[in-house]
């Protein structure tokens, strides 16, 4: 008897820890007797195109990735899982704690500092926000853009930490970041709460799902499934792994979560290839080699 | 030019994903990966294990080259790391670009010695002219290793 065709799942890498991660991952569902295998790209847009071609059996998609995903598939895609950490995400507009910007009609005039031109939490989302509040950008607001890995859809922080700095460094009057990122920055003294403050937040939306075709075998995708939620982050064997990939549980996969980033991607005219804001200039030798 | 050619021969045999049993005469080496990213790998990689071998022929040629000085030295101690262009590359991802060769190699040759720096640093000029694997990797990676004589 053959075994079983391994489910072959997607993933952008952007780093080589990724691999690492998906290493134990594979090696949870192997001994959980659902053989999985894992292919990486390194965009999303190519990702995506592997799964609509066949060539993927699910993608583990940011949710640009998947408002694309259900552009090129007439919304027939489906959204099988998420970690419980993507679910109601908040991305904040920062500001200066001592300076003249108090309320989000003070941006009127200014610049704010974004990650890279596809980053949901660093650009879209937020831009997105001052648009719902009367601020078109690159018209009412100046947007200074920080293209780090462009194509990983702000998976790499650093885009986001730039605009972070260029606020501090007084480039910009505000800059835009992840709840998630917020927290860990204060944590860690990247970001100081005395001299920064929150000037306004996004409403929620949703980050990554795995995502599968509408012709995705039925009893294949029960199978992992339930492997996938049996993972406990209770069960010290499972832990490490959840920790690396930042979750407490695999939920179901919802799409309730998406509507501000497809407002906003309809209204920036992201697929008709149009970008938000200027390239920020190289400001050291770390950035230029990105 | 005299004919003084001599070849090392290792046989390396494949132990299973990421194991593999190194035989140099009647010594034996396992290895992991070829370049690991994992901290917790049971196995050194094969860029570790390049890493150890420069290291250790800087530690030697630099011990027989301070010996026929008669430089005295009361230890030796390399210490090295490498990056490389695009780990990615390796690693398979699709649409990455670049090369997965070693871009770099730095690292710190400790000398613990009381002899004087003039004398340390010609015996480390000396032993970089005379290592096989310096003079091999330094035509082909960014090769820098900053002497540190303490005493």
């Amino acid at each position: 008897m053959t075994a079983p065709r391994p489910i072959l799942v997607g993933a952008v890498a952007y780093d080589p820890k990724v691999v690492t991660i998906w290493e134990i991952i594979k090696a949870y569902f192997e001994d959980h007797g659902t053989p999985m295998d894992f292919v990486f790209y390194s965009n999303y847009g190519l990702l995506v195109t592997a799964l609509l071609d066949g060539d993927l059996d699910i993608a583990w998609n940011s949710p640009l990735a998947w408002v694309d995903a259900v552009r090129r598939t007439g919304g027939t895609c489906r959204a099988i899982a998420m970690r419980d950490t993507d679910r109601d995400r908040v991305s904040h507009i920062v500001v200066r704690a001592d300076g003249d910007v108090r309320t989000l009609a003070d941006v009127r005039g200014r610049t704010i500092a974004v990650g890279a031109a596809d980053s949901p939490q660093a650009t879209l989302i937020p831009l997105g926000l001052l648009a719902d509040n009367g601020l078109v950008p690159d018209e009412d607001v100046a947007v200074l853009r920080h293209d780090v890995l462009v194509g990983k859809h702000g998976d790499h922080v650093g885009g986001e930490r730039d605009a972070l700095d260029a606020l501090l460094a007084g480039d910009a009057d505000a800059c835009a970041m992840l709840d998630l990122n917020h927290a860990g920055w204060t944590a860690d003294g990247t970001l100081d709460p005395a001299t920064t403050r929150i000037l306004a937040t996004t409403p929620p939306f949703d980050h990554c799902v795995f995502t599968v075709r509408a012709d995705f075998n039925a009893a294949a995708e029960r199978d992992w499934l339930a492997t996938l939620f049996t993972m406990d982050y209770a069960n010290p064997d499972h832990r490490e792994m959840m920790d690396l990939e930042g979750l407490k549980a695999w939920l179901p996969g919802r799409t309730s979560g998406f509507g501000p980033l497809t407002e906003a991607v309809g209204r920036f005219g992201f697929f008709e290839g149009r970008r938000v804001g200027a390239p920020a200039e190289p400001t050291s030798l770390r950035d230029a080699a990105r | 030019m005299q004919d003084v050619t001599h070849a090392w021969t290792v046989r390396v045999r494949a132990d299973g994903p990421d194991d593999a049993t190194a035989h140099a005469r009647r010594h034996v080496l396992r290895l992991g990966a070829a370049a690991g990213f994992d901290a917790e790998a049971p196995l050194p990689s094969a860029v570790e294990a390049l890493l150890a071998a420069l290291g250790a022929d800087l530690l030697s040629t630099f011990a027989a080259t301070a010996r026929r000085a008669r430089l005295p030295h009361d230890a030796l101690e390399a210490v090295l790391r490498c990056t490389l262009d695009n780990p990615l590359v390796h690693l398979g991802v699709i649409g990455e670009t670049g090369s997965p060769r070693i871009a770099a190699i730095d690292g710190t040759f400790y000398v613990s010695s009381d002899a004087g720096t003039d004398d340390i640093e010609r015996i480390w000029t000396l032993t970089r002219a005379r290592s096989p694997l310096y003079t091999t990797l330094e035509r082909s990676v960014a090769l820098a290793v900053r002497l540190c004589p303490t005493p």
